[in-house]
């Protein structure tokens, strides 16, 4: 039987990769006061971007509502079984919504599954379980894939400042990271579903060997993701020494999402391995 | 039980004369402070030897004096004890460790000659274990000669006294030869401190236990003890402003006319000396019309300005550290010397002790310091070379489980502090240290403060001199050109260099921003200005 992989917005999946592997995605709310977007529908990453330069007001960011899930869990599960990934309820109630909504509708053809994720870690659970699906894999082996891949991920990323993650209420255990009178570009990662500090660079060039160095130090990498908000040059040259690094790999370049750029803000450079084995410790 | 003929020339020591001792030793160590931190061997006002050695004697006497009715060796214990926690400096940890080693002694009521031969001789084993390249021409050459002497006087069966003069004449002797020993004595034509200050510690104590005056004349010091005493009595009430020094030379040199002109530009006014040579010692807010007139006469040298109030405000607030954090797990502890660099330091979590150069923090003050973090497992950053040896007899005496990181210059502790990461487990940001400090270097820009030669290189007075990586390899007509030549070396081999250019208290901002637009320019690297407020340095570069 088909299996229909169902994300949220927050995976940073890119539009034409998310077509091609018929991963639907379900809309996150932004709002500039009171005018409010479906993410990546009503506003697009390059044009919230363009305007979060021009607007006094920060926009906000909530959770798709209850009927956004429901509608898609009907319209696929009448057309066969649903796999669907999630940013970690630890950042959102999206994936307790998905939960509530699956139960309602078809609770024995719909898996929930919590990527334990963000942004592009999240969009590699979900490449790879949309992946099995078009090889034919069942559901419960979809699930299964998207779990195994949320463990396999490991996931940097660099800020200009934290100023932004603390005032979203997302800084988690990366407070100690904060301060300082040097301009320190702090560098988190996500484990277990939170924000950790990593590590610090004195520059943006360390910044970027601090990033690169993720996906050299490992056995065997699949998958490379390059996401950035507001440095595309950035994101080209990262990419572009992990190719070097990683010429099997296979790569997505991209912007991180609005969710993601209200939270992290300017100069935001990420990047996520899929990876099989440690090499050494990082 | 003593009787009088014993005290004249006791064949051993009691309790009682040997504190009577150390408190000689250290009185006279007391009275040269100043005459053995005046005999430099380095062209930066490096010279706290005297300092340093002093207050760790002192320690060890009121601690003896203390101990004096509870036998010898109790006596010994409590000096070597109090010794640990107040050494200063390199010169001042080895004194304690000389004196732990005499304490090391079996229990005795009193101290004859073969049992102090053989504490020197275990004391002389204790400093050079201490020290990982031992120099001859130094303390240790002294404390070797002395523990020499003082077996050879003992194997004849002497008394104490005698043992004591023969390890006087050694150390004396030691400190004659040091210039024969160590080149850079020779060059810069002074006997070597440390040596000095054992010296005069040695023959204080002999001094004592003869009944004569403590005070010891120093060995090829050129500078008037009289001098020093006058000057000493005017810095007891506490000043503001530079206490501004210098030597002037010039062939006809009116001094009544020197004294009646300075006497204007300032209080606290101290001019000696006859014919060709004045020696200058003035309070004045601004020392630089006071030097431009000296200039305008004759020969300047020697000439230093020390900011009396940072002085006093570094006395008071030495320890100022954060309030210590409950449930830290691991602490830092970092030694600086200014105010931006406490406050960054302090930004970064680190406990901070003010020192540095010619400011050494005892081992004490680390040790407090490291209980001030309120962690079980704590870092030291020693930030100078001459600290290393303070920080690790620190981390003995600490509660906590230490590491001393050797972080050789501030900017390398503030690397290293870069690299803490709080998540991560004791060893891991050890070794994470451990990196970041051996992956920056680091220059100290600053001017020479006398005409001297060091490692075959010509330098002026005045001069600006850059010491790379500890190594003196710039010598310029100006800080700007030292610090473009000393950058130069560092960012060499270097793939994408960001260096932090950290200016001291005399460089305004808009000047070290001059300066950082320049490196922009010339060596294409990102470069990021910050205040130290360090004193004597004008800029202290890291370049990782």
């Amino acid at each position: 039987m088909t299996v229909h992989v169902v994300t949220d917005s927050t995976a940073d999946i890119p539009a034409d990769i998310a077509r091609e592997l018929r991963i639907d995605v379900v809309p996150l709310t932004i709002s500039f006061g009171d005018e409010r977007y479906r993410d990546g529908i009503d506003l697009t990453a390059d044009e919230f971007y363009e305007r979060l330069a021009l607007t006094k007001v920060l926009p906000t960011t909530s959770l798709p509502p209850p009927a956004l899930f429901r509608y898609a869990y009907e319209h696929l599960s009448s057309r066969g079984d649903v796999v669907s990934v999630h940013l970690s309820h630890k950042f959102s109630g999206t994936v307790n919504t998905a939960s509530s909504a699956a139960a309602e509708v078809a609770p024995d053809r719909i898996s929930v599954v919590d990527s334990g994720s963000a942004s592009m870690g999240l969009g590699l659970c979900v490449i790879a379980a949309a992946r099995a699906a078009r090889d034919g894999a069942s559901r419960e082996e979809c699930a299964r894939v998207a779990e195994e891949t949320s463990r396999q991920v490991h996931v940097a990323v660099a800020f200009e400042t934290l100023d932004f993650l603390r005032r979203g209420g997302r800084i988690g255990r990366a407070t100690a990271f904060l301060g300082g009178m040097l301009r320190l570009k702090p560098i988190l990662t996500v484990k277990d579903g939170e924000t950790h500090p990593l590590s610090r660079a004195r520059s943006r060039g360390k910044a970027i060997e601090e990033l690169l160095s993720l996906a050299t130090s490992f056995e065997e990498v699949s998958d490379i993701v390059v996401l950035h908000t507001t440095t595309p040059e950035d994101a080209e040259r990262l990419a572009e020494r992990a190719r070097q690094a990683r010429p099997d790999a296979r790569f997505v370049v991209g912007r991180f999402g609005p969710v993601l750029g209200v939270h992290g803000g300017p100069g935001m450079l990420g990047i996520a391995v899929a990876a099989q084995d440690r090499r050494d410790e990082v | 039980m003593t009787t009088p003929a014993d005290r004249r020339a006791p064949a051993a020591l009691d309790g009682d004369a040997l504190a009577r001792a150390f408190a000689g030793g250290a009185s006279a160590l007391e009275q040269q402070a100043d005459a053995i931190n005046a005999i430099n061997v380095f062209p930066v006002p490096d010279g706290d030897t005297g300092t340093n050695m002093s207050s760790t004697a002192k320690a060890a006497a009121n601690a003896a004096r203390a101990a004096a009715d509870r036998g010898a060796a109790a006596v010994l214990r409590a000096a070597a004890d109090a010794a640990l926690m107040a050494a200063k400096g390199n010169s001042g940890v080895i004194l304690s460790q000389i004196l732990t080693g005499l304490a090391a002694m079996p229990p005795a009521g009193t101290l004859d000659a073969s049992a102090f031969a053989a504490g020197l001789e275990r004391g002389r084993a204790a400093a050079y274990r201490l020290v990982s390249a031992p120099k001859e021409g130094t303390i240790l050459t002294a404390i070797s000669e002395a523990a020499h002497a003082a077996g050879v006087a003992a194997d004849s069966g002497t008394s104490f006294e005698e043992a004591l003069a023969g390890a006087v004449e050694g150390a004396r002797s030691a400190v004659e030869h040091s210039p024969e020993l160590l080149p850079v004595l020779k060059e810069a034509g002074v006997v070597d401190a440390g040596a000095e200050g054992l010296y005069v510690l040695l023959a204080g104590m002999l001094r004592a236990l003869r009944g004569e005056p403590v005070s010891v004349a120093v060995e090829g010091g050129a500078i008037d003890p009289r001098w020093l005493a006058a000057r000493q009595r005017l810095h007891e009430d506490g000043a503001v402003g530079y206490c501004t020094e210098f030597v002037l030379n010039a062939p006809s040199l009116d001094t009544a006319d020197l004294r009646a002109r300075l006497a204007e530009m300032g209080t606290s006014l101290l001019v000696t000396g006859e014919g060709a040579a004045a020696r200058v010692h003035i309070h004045t807010d601004d020392p630089q019309p006071v030097f431009a007139y000296a200039r305008t006469i004759g020969d300047v040298t020697q000439e230093k300005a020390d900011d009396m109030q940072a002085q006093m405000d570094a006395l008071v607030g030495r320890l100022d550290g954060a309030p210590p954090r409950a449930g830290t797990k691991i602490g830092v502890v970092a030694v600086a010397a200014g105010d931006g660099f406490g406050e960054l330091l302090r930004s970064l979590g680190a406990v901070v002790v003010h020192g540095g150069q010619t400011m050494n923090p005892s081992a004490g003050e680390i040790a407090r310091a490291i209980d001030a973090t309120g962690a079980a497992r704590v870092i030291v950053l020693p930030g100078n070379k001459n600290i290393v040896l303070a920080a690790r007899q620190a981390a003995e005496a600490a509660q906590a489980d230490v590491s001393v990181v050797p972080a050789l210059s501030v900017p390398a502790g503030v690397a290293a502090l870069v690299a803490l990461n709080a998540e991560e487990p004791f060893d891991a940001n050890v070794r994470a240290m451990e990196q970041a400090v051996a992956g920056i270097a680091a220059a100290e820009i600053t001017h020479a403060v006398r005409t001297t030669t060091i490692d075959g290189r010509a330098i002026r007075e005045g001069q600006a001199i850059g010491i790379v990586d500890g190594d003196l390899t710039v010598a310029e007509d100006s800080i700007e050109a030292a610090v473009h030549a000393a950058i130069g070396q560092m960012v060499a081999r270097r793939e994408a260099p960001l260096v932090t250019l950290y200016y001291g208290e005399e460089i305004d901002e808009a000047q070290a921003e001059a300066v950082a637009n320049d490196i922009r320019a010339r060596d294409a690297c990102e470069v990021e200005v910050v205040r130290g407020g360090q004193p004597q340095y004008a800029y202290l570069i890291g370049v990782e």
